[in-house]
C-alpha cells in the first residue's frame, strides 16, 4: 500500500511518470479479477472451439468419405485428393485461427480488466497516500481526482470530512491563540502559556 | 449417408444448446461472483464513508474492525491509522489545555475569560472523543 511520497529534504517532488507497472497499484486485487475473468472466458471459449472443431471435422469427414467412395474415386480420384487435402489444410486454419482468437481474447481482457481496476485502485492508493499523512497528525490540502477516475463519490465523501476536520483545528487554534495572549497578558502564568504557544506552532506547521 | 446427416444435424443442434446453456450460466455465474465480490469491496467503503460523515461532524468515537472475508483490509488500516492519527491531535490539544487551565488555575486566573473560553474548546474536544 502507499508510503510517504515526500521527496528528500523537503525539495519538490519529482514529476510523475506514466507507465505499465502503475497500472497495478494494488495486485493482489486487481490481478486476482483479471486472473478470474481471463480463466473463466479461456474455459468456456476453449469448450466452445473444441466443440465446433469437432464438428467441423465430422462434417469433413463425411464429405471426404463420399469421395472415398469406390465408384466416385474412379471417376474423380484426382478432384477427391484435392478435396480431401483442402478439408485438412482448412482444418489446421481453423485450429491457428481458434488460438489466435483465443489469445487475442485473453490480452484484450487483461489489458480491459488492469485499466479498469486500476481506476478504482488508483483513488484508493491517493486517499491512502492522505490517510498517513493523517496517520502523522498532518491535515494538508486534499487536491481533486484525475477526470474518468472511478470512486468520485467516495473521493468527495474524503475530501469534505478532511476539510470540515481541517477546518475545525485551525478554528480551534485561531481561538485557544487568541485566548492564550489574553492570559499572557496577565504576566502571572509565562511558562505555560510559553509551552502552548509551542504546542500552536507545531499544530500550525502540520496543518499546514 | 442418412445417419452422418442425422448425426450432423445432431450436432449442430447440440452445440446450439450448449452456447445457450454456456451463455446462461456465464451470465448468472459472473453475475452472482460479481456481487459478492463487489459487496466484499463496496462493504468497507461504505463503513468508511459512515466514519467520514462522523468525522464531518467532529465525532471521533471508536473504529471497529471489517467483517471476516471483506476485501480492502489493508485500505481499512490505514483509514484506522488515519483515524488514531486525528484522535491522537485531538488528545495533544486536550492535555495541552489541561495543563494551562491548571496552571491558570494555580495562579488565580480561573475566572479570567479567556480560561473560560480555552474550558469551552476542551469540552468539546472531549466531547468529540467520547
Amino acid at each position: 500500500m502507499p508510503e510517504m511520497t515526500k521527496a528528500a529534504g523537503g525539495g519538490p517532488r519529482p514529476a510523475y511518470k506514466r507507465r505499465l507497472s502503475n497500472f497495478l497499484l494494488d495486485k493482489k486485487l486487481q490481478l486476482r479479477y483479471v486472473l478470474l475473468v481471463v480463466t473463466l472466458s479461456g474455459l468456456i471459449a476453449g469448450t466452445l472451439g473444441y466443440l465446433l472443431y469437432h464438428q467441423r471435422g465430422l462434417a469433413n469427414d463425411s464429405l471426404a468419405n463420399q469421395f472415398r467412395d469406390p465408384e466416385l474415386a474412379r471417376a474423380m480420384r484426382e478432384i477427391g485428393n484435392t478435396a480431401v487435402n483442402e478439408f485438412e489444410n482448412d482444418d489446421l486454419w481453423l485450429v491457428a485461427k481458434m488460438i489466435a482468437a483465443g489469445l487475442g481474447l485473453v490480452v484484450v481482457l487483461s489489458a480491459y480488466l488492469v485499466i479498469m481496476t486500476h481506476k478504482v485502485a488508483g483513488p484508493l492508493y491517493k486517499v491512502g497516500l492522505y490517510f498517513d499523512k493523517m496517520a502523522d497528525g498532518k491535515l494538508g490540502n486534499v487536491t481533486p481526482l484525475r477526470r474518468g477516475d472511478m470512486l468520485q463519490d467516495f473521493y468527495v465523501a474524503f475530501r469534505d470530512m478532511h476539510v470540515a476536520v481541517r477546518d475545525r483545528l485551525v478554528d480551534d487554534g485561531h481561538q485557544m491563540e487568541a485566548a492564550v495572549a489574553e492570559l499572557a497578558a496577565t504576566g502571572k502564568v509565562d511558562d505555560a502559556t510559553e509551552a502552548f504557544a509551542k504546542h500552536l506552532d507545531d499544530r500550525k506547521k502540520r496543518l499546514a | 449417408m442418412t445417419g452422418r446427416l442425422d448425426e450432423l444435424e445432431r450436432g449442430s443442434t447440440r452445440i446450439f444448446w450448449t452456447l445457450i446453456a454456456s451463455g446462461i450460466v456465464l451470465a448468472i455465474g459472473l453475475a452472482i461472483y460479481g456481487i459478492k465480490t463487489t459487496h466484499k469491496v463496496a462493504g468497507p467503503l461504505f463503513k468508511v464513508r459512515l466514519y467520514f460523515a462522523k468525522m464531518k461532524e467532529g465525532r471521533f468515537d471508536t473504529v471497529y474492525p471489517l467483517r471476516k472475508g471483506d476485501q480492502l483490509v489493508d485500505f481499512y488500516e490505514h483509514f484506522r491509522s488515519a483515524h488514531a492519527g486525528v484522535v491522537a491531535f485531538e488528545k495533544a490539544d486536550i492535555a495541552k489545555l489541561k495543563a494551562l487551565i491548571t496552571a491558570a488555575e494555580a495562579a488565580g486566573q480561573g475566572d479570567h475569560a479567556s480560561v473560560a473560553t480555552l474550558r469551552e474548546i476542551l469540552a468539546r474536544k472531549e466531547k468529540a472523543l467520547a
